[in-house]
């Protein structure tokens, strides 16, 4: 899978019902290989749709999507599913990705259905759920009764089974807790740096994504606002109007330049401090 | 597939309907599919759809909505349509049925919309309370009642998204053909049924939580409360009823 273009993609529900409307509203912009996107924004900006829309779950009214050799502009797809195993998706909510009985059954799912030929299928399982930071016990649960946390490990894991080489993640980071979204950044850095993946992140977490993402979207209200490398990010005024947190690094950092200090935008807490130390003290 | 079915989900927000006694309302639901039933005019009818349309605005639900369910249903319009000019029956009478249907879904609606699953319960409950006569578990009927109530639209919800997580992971319900759809349903209906089951066991069990406080005993907040506007939506539906017996000639 080389690349991703949006062009023009305007997608509407219901059209030309009392019902109508707006999800995207003229979304256009181009991907690369290998490199870790985020589209930040609020609730109902439209991030979910171009996940679906990557994903070909839905169909642009207006538009067209490119996803390497695929052309998903409401005409019908051929081979669709080479599609879908080569984007793999994971949930907002990744209780609605499960209907299996076990976790193994689901974890095996994608592998069974896009017809994913490995030699030893559990061994394969295992090493999905080793990845996400699992282990063997949870192959018997029922994924319905597993934690947020755990449960969303288990829906990455259903998705890196087979792959994949862009991976989509939907408000991945909601619910968890520092040291998982420690480890999510691992994960993340090794995929887009050993396997050279394309990640896409949908999410309101700006801190996180601020720290891991090459490129950034800013949605507000179906269009795209804004877009650019993390310097956009540093704007204040512009993230606070469109309902977004300010990056704690950013907004430690502009107000330690208020106060005249004059410290470098810093990717992460580690390499703030030792800036903190360096340029202050 | 965005198109997400609505029917029969509660909308949590204050109004006038919301705050309704549920076992008053559950009468009037009672009293209505009555009058839906027995009432011949166009005139009831529309008085009937009229009211309906009343409560519905008053119970503050976007329209949308109460659109999807009506939008869902046109082609249910369009064959009583059909099947009326097939029996050479009177505009009056094709009218009088499509209002009959409205009415009815909508009022479901309203119903659905603004009664919580524990109000439901409670509500269904009291109302078997008079003929308790065997001392009977009704608690656990009222439950059942509620559950299967709230079972289909809960299915379509599920079916929804298990379809898309599907489609995500290699089984297309949507973009193949009839035969390769029924395979598929086939195939995963069984774990659809499942996770139905599940989830409406999670609702039941908020239910019960929020129905028994500490001492295992019915909390009646604010259900136990009638007020003005209970008495005068049961009269209306009381004049309506007796409007119909008019109208039948049995008063």
């Amino acid at each position: 899978m080389e690349e991703i273009e949006f062009n023009n993609v305007t997608f509407i529900i219901n059209e030309k019902t009392p019902l109508e409307k707006t999800i995207l509203n003229d979304v256009s912009f181009k991907m690369e290989k290998g490199k870790i996107y985020s589209f930040l924004g609020a609730s109902n900006s439209g991030k979910t749709a171009i996940a679906d829309l990557i994903n070909a779950l839905i169909v642009p009214t207006y538009g067209s999507v490119k996803i390497g050799n695929f052309i998903n502009d409401g005409r019908r797809i051929k081979n669709v599913n080479k599609l879908r195993f080569d984007t793999g998706y994971v949930f907002k909510n990744p209780y609605d990705m499960f209907f299996n009985k076990t976790v193994k059954q689901e974890i095996a799912f994608g592998m069974k259905y896009f017809n994913y030929k490995v030699k030893k299928k559990s061994l394969r399982i295992n090493d999905a759920l080793k990845l996400v930071g699992l282990d063997e016990s949870y192959l018997k649960l029922n994924p319905l009764r597993l934690t947020l946390v755990d449960a969303k490990k288990v829906a990455l894991a259903c998705t890196l089974i087979y792959n994949p080489s862009i991976l989509i993640l939907d408000e991945f980071t909601n619910g968890l807790n520092y040291s998982d979204k420690q480890d999510l950044l691992h994960l993340l850095k090794l995929l887009k740096n050993k396997y050279n993946k394309t990640i896409i992140l949908l999410s309101k977490d700006t801190s996180f994504c601020y720290e891991i993402a090459d490129y950034f979207y800013l949605m507000h209200l179906t269009k795209i606002v804004k877009e650019g490398s993390r310097e956009i990010l540093h704007d204040e005024e512009l993230l606070k109007s469109i309902n977004l947190e300010v990056p704690k690094i950013v907004s430690f950092v502009n107000v330690c330049k208020k106060k005249k200090h004059d410290i470098d935008y810093y990717t992460n807490i580690h390499d703030l401090i030792k800036g903190v130390y360096r340029d202050v003290f | 597939m965005y198109s997400r079915n609505s029917f029969g989900s509660y909308y949590p927000i204050d109004s006038i309907i919301h705050r309704l006694n549920p076992i008053l309302k559950i009468f009037n639901f009672i009293l209505t599919i009555g009058i839906i039933i027995f009432a011949k005019s166009l005139e009831i009818n529309v008085f009937l759809l009229l009211f309906v349309l009343l409560l519905m605005m008053l119970s503050y639900v976007p329209s949308k909505y109460y659109l999807n369910t009506f939008w869902s249903l046109r082609y249910i319009y369009i064959l009583i349509a059909f099947i009326c000019a097939f029996f050479n029956t009177t505009l009056t009478t094709c009218m009088t049925y499509i209002i009959k249907l409205i009415t009815l879904v909508e009022y479901i609606n309203i119903l659905a919309f603004t009664t919580s699953p524990s109000e439901n319960i409670y509500g269904i409950e009291r109302l078997l309370q008079p003929i308790n006569f065997f001392f009977l578990p009704l608690s656990k009927y009222a439950f059942k009642i509620n559950s299967v109530l709230r079972y289909y639209p809960l299915f379509l919800t599920v079916q929804y998204k298990t379809f898309k997580a599907c489609a995500s992971r290699g089984i297309d319900y949507y973009n193949t053909n009839i035969l390769k759809r029924i395979s598929i349903f086939t195939k995963i209906q069984g774990n659809i049924r499942r996770l139905t089951s599940f989830k409406n066991g999670q609702i039941m069990f908020a239910s019960v939580l929020r129905l028994f406080h500490d001492r295992r005993k019915r909390s009646n907040y604010r259900t136990n409360k009638i007020g003005f506007y209970d008495l005068f939506f049961t009269l209306f539906h009381l004049v309506l009823i007796y409007a119909i017996l008019v109208e039948r000639g049995i008063l």
